[in-house]
């Protein structure tokens, strides 16, 4: 019997696809958490190795590991288990969209964190293990502290629970904050409960345009020491044109609201301002313009907000002459995401930059990280952890998956 | 002994049994255990030696903070060494621009916002304890707070850490990190309950100190009312930073003890309510709020006109615990989480457990939250009141984890609820969480008898033996 035919045992004809991001292996997707187990322990016994994903929006933030027999898609397992709108919480199966679970939550009043861009391509699960993020995180924080707790599946079998449905809990070990950027490499999780949010009651968004980076970080400078609590502050460059635009995004209460934009334009003229259902719209227009779009890869980096510009500049130096697309930078957060241009370069010429880049960018305490190069060895990819930190990642994935079935290929190293 | 000596000083060992007394207990009264030897190292350097060297010799070593902890955490059931933070309260740096601090674990937690308040910047968890509590003991029970309603306990505020591990090896994880690189080691070893390894640094994110605070204090004729006034303020999506209820008893409790702010004695809940923002978002959210509270049947609304006034409310509050000292010689201070929806039902319920048999309770809790602090004024010398303290609290647990609730909110489960995690987590859970502090500690010698019951022989190890029936005290 092919490994196909025994996979198509356990989840049916309907549970075995094909994925574009796995070509050539076959990919299940069971349609409940029993089925998963029977495929965790199918492989235990084969000695199979399989890589976790929802609908694969984050695959390439974890490089590909080499040895894989199958994937295991969660897209099929949807569904919301408990909306409480009243205690501010929702509990919902790994392979919803954040995007029906959005809109849901959204009809009454609320709203749920990360606001991950394209949010109706991206699982519930795949955003908890990828530790995505969003640009909400500048109000909110970021998303991986608004899980309250996961029901998962161990490599041996068992599922298992950690944290709750409430709002505050600590009650155990804190095994959700172990799972939440794991890349599905210590176990699936099969549920995860979510804190949920007032949604802001009036919205207003205001573009200014300017000439340089530079000036655009500067007036980001100037809007963050305000004490405006922007719930969105982002920095945008198209990659063709030489401007960049600085996107404020406000809500609140309606007199809040009114203030805070004209404090803002006291000192600042906005290019453009938009109000109510627009300003939504541009929010997630913002939201989606993910960089990755076109591109052959994004670089993702992480620094300090005091030390952003210099980074922003030491990195931008180590990719003088390489084609370049679109850049976001998120200010208030120290994040900024570059895209490479597609043909950009060789793989040898990116390796060599993006050492040099992290050789500048160490002593400033900036990190950088590769999305999307799959060509790329894990090690230049991601920035290295060494020492006790990398040792006990190593126990934990030992402790979690002992026959090591779920493959994995991130910092805490390759198999 | 000699060792342990040359490395912390003479000072900062405490073997004589008079000395050691202090620390044969936390909040958790009636579960005492007077431990061998104390250390009190100065740096991280010397915990790691002091470690290093007990590991050597398969020492158990129960970590503390101030002691101010109420589950038994850092009570050593199982004998060993205690080791102690309290020489260790260096600010390291505060970086008002990156807005973020690093401190020793022994800092008491109030001090941190005075380090940092010249800035415009705060350290957002609070504990009604929090002018003696330690970052490292908040760290441990990922403790809580009334304004954690709206920050968030401290696990939302903790970005690095510098961890000692059982056998002296130092992690250093203590970079402001956007995001973890790999596991997310500082999330999960926040609320570990001294059974990881030893904080002894820890960076924390501060808060803006707001441009306004408006607090409030709702006066009602009956505890329902209060309870049903939190779950509108929070269904209506009004944004307070703090919710708490305080009963009658408590009142009574307060206004006869230094602490008194004039709360109405006769009153039968108060409810303490603060916004924060600007001004404008404060008035708005208090006039939504003040809206509800009408429509509850609130007697009386009081606003604090001035800070000295707001102060004063707080101190109250946060004074409650100390308060009740007034009324029993031992509080047991319980600490459950139920869905905010059933607020009302669950603090009847609790409070007919207590009252059936015949304990007195005392109610001030985190309301918004859904975190009740049934507390019982009690004599631990009355061995059969004890008992019934003992038993009520088992009881609550469990009407609280069989309505959606959980056993803690903020205190953690140490040695007093360790056979309530039964309750709470299946088999399979509680073995996956044994596998992952093996992960950490091999040896399992950090802070053993905590959080974890252990299986064996059929029998399940939940509570330690009283010291005076074990013969230990003192020897």
């Amino acid at each position: 019997m092919s490994l196909a035919e025994s996979l198509e045992d356990i989840v049916g004809r309907e549970g075995l696809e094909e994925s574009a991001h796995f070509p050539g292996l076959p990919v299940v997707a069971p349609a409940d958490d029993e089925s998963a187990r029977e495929l965790f322990l199918f492989a235990q016994a084969e000695s199979k190795s399989l890589r976790l994903f929802g609908r694969g929006s984050k695959l390439g933030w974890s490089p590909t590991p080499k040895q894989i027999d199958f994937a295991l898609s969660t897209h099929r397992l949807q569904g919301v288990i408990e909306f409480e709108a009243e205690d501010g919480t929702l509990t919902a199966r790994a392979g919803s969209t954040m995007g029906s679970l959005r809109d849901l939550v959204a009809e009454r009043g609320l709203e749920l964190s990360p606001d991950v861009p394209r949010p109706h391509g991206a699982t519930l699960g795949g955003v908890l293990a990828a530790g995505a993020s969003g640009p909400d995180r500048l109000r909110h924080g970021p998303g991986r502290l608004h899980i309250l707790g996961t029901h998962a599946l161990l490599p041996g079998g068992e599922i298992t629970k950690s944290g709750g449905r409430l709002v505050k809990n600590v009650t155990g070990y804190d095994l959700h904050r172990l799972y939440a950027g794991s890349h599905g490499s210590l176990a699936l999780v099969l549920e995860a409960s979510l804190r949920l949010f007032n949604a802001p009651r009036e919205r207003c968004a205001l573009r200014f345009e300017r000439e340089c980076l530079d000036e655009a970080l500067g007036l980001a400078e100037k809007i963050s020491n305000m004490t405006l609590a922007p719930r969105t502050l982002t920095l945008f460059h198209s990659g063709s044109e030489s401007s960049w635009s600085v996107d404020v995004g406000l809500a609140g209460l309606g007199a809040e609201l009114e203030r805070n934009r004209c404090r803002l334009a006291q000192f600042a003229r906005p290019d453009e301002r938009l109000d109510g259902a627009a300003a939504l719209t541009r929010s997630e227009e913002l939201r989606d313009r993910e960089p990755h779009a076109g591109s052959s890869a994004v670089l993702h980096l992480a620094s300090l907000p005091s030390r952003l510009a210099d980074a922003c500049e030491a990195l931008l130096a180590s990719f003088e002459g390489r084609a370049l697309g679109k850049i976001t930078i998120q200010p208030g957060v120290a994040l900024a995401d570059l895209a490479l241009a597609p043909n950009g370069g060789t793989t040898e010429d990116l390796a060599r930059r993006l050492q040099a880049a992290r050789t500048a960018l160490t002593p400033l305490g900036a990190r950088l990280s590769l999305r999307g190069a799959p060509r790329l060895a894990p090690n230049a990819q991601n920035d290295c952890i060494g020492g006790p930190a990398l040792a006990l990642m190593k126990r934990l994935k030992e402790a979690y998956d002992p026959t090591r079935i779920l493959a994995s290929n991130g910092p805490v190293g390759a198999h | 002994m000699a060792h342990l000596r040359a490395i912390v000083g003479e000072e900062g060992l405490l073997e004589d049994s008079s000395r050691a007394a202090p620390y044969e207990c936390d909040g958790l009264a009636h579960e005492r255990c007077r431990p061998e030897v104390v250390l009190l190292p100065r740096s991280t350097l010397e915990v790691s030696k002091c470690l290093a060297l007990l590991h050597s010799h398969s020492i158990p070593v129960v970590p503390r903070g101030a002691g101010t902890g109420l589950t038994g955490g850092a009570t050593p059931v199982e004998g060993g060494v205690l080791l102690g933070t309290a020489r260790m309260r260096r600010v390291i740096e505060v970086n008002a621009k990156d807005r973020f601090a690093r401190v020793e674990a022994g800092l008491v937690n109030i001090d941190l916002t005075r380090a940092c308040c010249d800035e415009g910047l705060f350290y957002a968890p609070d504990p009604s304890s929090q002018a003696a509590c330690s970052l490292g003991g908040n760290v441990a029970n990922n403790s809580g707070g009334p304004h954690c309603f709206k920050h968030g306990n401290t696990t939302r505020h903790v970005i690095g850490l510098v961890i000692v591990m059982a056998n002296g090896e130092v992690l250093d994880l203590s970079a402001p990190e956007v995001d973890p690189v790999g596991y997310d080691l500082v999330g999960l070893f926040v609320g570990s309950e001294g059974m990881f390894g030893i904080a002894t640094e820890v960076t924390v994110r501060l808060t803006p100190t707001p441009e306004a605070i408006e607090t409030l204090l709702g006066v009602f004729a009956s505890l329902d009312d209060a309870c049903d006034s939190v779950s509108a303020i929070i269904a209506g999506g009004w944004d307070a930073s703090a919710l708490e209820i305080l009963d009658k008893l408590t009142i009574a409790a307060v206004e006869a003890s230094v602490f008194a702010a004039g709360y109405p004695k006769d009153a039968e809940a108060v409810l303490l309510v603060e916004v924060e923002g600007s001004a404008v978002e404060c008035h708005e959210n208090a006039e939504g709020i003040l809206a509800i509270l009408a429509d509850h049947g609130v007697l009386e609304v009081r606003r604090a006109q001035s800070e000295r006034e707001r102060q004063k409310l707080w101190a109250a509050r946060k004074g409650a615990y100390g308060a009740m000292g007034r009324i029993a010689p031992d509080l047991y201070v319980s600490d459950v989480v139920v869905p905010r929806t059933k607020l009302r039902e669950m603090v009847r319920a609790t409070t007919d457990i207590c009252t059936a048999r015949g304990l007195k309770i005392l109610n001030v809790f985190h309301a918004g939250d859904g975190n009740l602090h049934p507390n019982i004024s009690y004599d631990r010398r009355d061995s059969d009141e004890l008992r019934r303290v003992i038993e009520a609290g088992d009881e609550m647990a469990r009407v609280c984890v069989e309505a959606g609730g959980t056993l803690s909110g903020e205190h953690g489960i140490g040695l007093e609820k360790l056979a309530q995690m039964k309750l709470y987590f299946s088999d399979e859970d509680l073995e996956l969480m044994h596998t992952v502090r093996r992960a950490w500690d091999p040896s399992q010698n950090m802070n053993p008898g905590k959080l974890l019951p252990i299986r064996a022989c059929m029998e399940t190890r939940t509570r330690p033996v009283p010291v005076e029936a074990s013969g230990r005290a003192g020897s």
